[in-house]
């Protein structure tokens, strides 16, 4: 799994590295439907899902070596019966975004990366904008675009970071970075923060594409997050999935580090994204243990171990789930 | 008894096999797991 699980009422949905699409009685884990999606050529997913409503909305994608059969979908949260499949060639391991009455996500296609914006209710394609992938470079998994007011930004391979009319599609390029764009776009007040192959975090100003802070780390940058806008803080993975890699924490204008952590000796940080839970921020590692770090000074203040690696979390109504790489959902109870 | 109904029993308590000796391991003793279930993959 790569995917947290999403929950609408009493039921759990899983979108599984296996291709299947789960809705779970999210009290007792009992199927009520689920879907292949290995029928329309999918095989995995890897970017969250959208409830909109009676309806989900997910992303799906194939293996590398395949040039087609991912789609975005959108299923009846009840039965699972497809409203519509938009077929998006490699398919769409984004997270999807909602603005009005269309949803956004980007799709691999060919040789592009290519920003998709669709009716939510129809599947119809209003627009989209292909961006070619320099040579060489390919696209990363779970690089999602954000939405601010009526502009979606998204990061490119090309280096440029560029903003789309959510409603047309219009490109325009805010400002070349010289480097791979290798992280999602997230949003705090009007900054976009996002990283570079080149190892740097960067926080710019959406209205005039101004560099209002920048950082260097000490390796490859993975999903940064803003810790709750009240915190004014942004973390992010260094190295993922290496044993020299770690968790930091930044002030949001970036210019200092309030705490950082290492994965436990000879193991690697592998949850799919750091991730805030109450007064924590959560990551994962390779020997199946979720740990729980104080938002503020980095304290370890809970942990949990269990059976596999630890690749999501998410946490409703006193229930913790927690996914693994080798596809085991885990509900904990008194997770409150 | 179901056949669907005695494969979850079954299934829950292979689970709780499993996961007993990490029970033992967690730093919060009253958080409790209650069901698992395998994507496989």
């Amino acid at each position: 799994m790569f995917v947290p699980p999403a929950v609408a009422g009493d039921h759990l949905y899983v979108g599984s590295c296996a291709g299947v699409m789960y809705c779970l009685d999210r009290k007792t884990g009992a199927v009520k439907w689920k879907y292949d999606i290995s029928q329309d050529g999918g095989q995995s997913f890897h970017g969250n899902m959208l409830i909109d409503g009676d309806w989900i909305l997910v992303g799906t994608d194939v293996g590398l070596n395949v040039e087609k059969g991912g789609h975005i979908y959108s299923f009846n949260l009840s039965t699972g019966a497809v409203r519509w499949k938009y077929p998006a060639g490699k398919g769409v391991s984004t997270d999807l975004l909602q603005a009005g009455s269309h949803v956004f996500g980007v799709a691999e296609t060919g040789r592009e990366e290519t920003v998709v914006g669709l009716d939510r209710n129809t599947g119809k394609e209003i627009w989209k904008v292909a961006l070619p992938l320099p040579e060489g470079k390919k696209l990363v998994i779970n690089k999602s675009p954000a939405l601010l007011g009526e502009r979606l930004y998204y990061g490119a391979a090309d280096g440029k970071l560029y903003a789309f009319a959510t409603a047309t599609g219009e490109k325009s390029v805010i400002k070349d970075f010289g480097a791979p764009i290798i992280t999602p776009i997230v949003t705090h007040e009007d900054f976009l923060y996002f990283g570079t192959e080149a190892g740097k975090l960067y926080r710019v100003n959406q209205a005039n594409g101004e560099i209002a802070g920048e950082f260097a780390l000490n390796g490859r940058p993975y999903q940064p997050v803003v810790i709750r806008a009240s915190e004014a803080a942004i973390a992010l993975f260094v190295n993922w999935m290496k044993t020299d890699g770690e968790l930091l924490v930044l002030d949001a204008d970036l210019k200092n580090v309030r705490w950082r952590a290492a994965p436990p000796a000879a193991r690697m940080w592998i949850l799919a994204r750091p991730l805030v839970w109450k007064n924590l921020l959560l990551s994962g590692t390779d020997d199946g243990q979720i740990i729980g770090f104080n938002l503020h000074d980095g304290k370890l203040t809970w942990s949990q171990r269990l059976e596999g690696a630890v690749r999501t979390f998410m946490s409703h109504d006193g229930i913790c789930y927690i996914g693994t790489i080798e596809g085991k959902i885990f509900a904990l109870s008194k997770c409150e | 008894m179901k056949p669907s109904k005695l494969a979850s029993i079954v299934s829950m308590l292979a689970a709780f096999q499993i996961l007993t000796p990490q029970i033992a391991a967690q730093t919060n003793p009253g958080q409790k797991f209650l069901w698992t279930f395998d994507t496989k993959g």
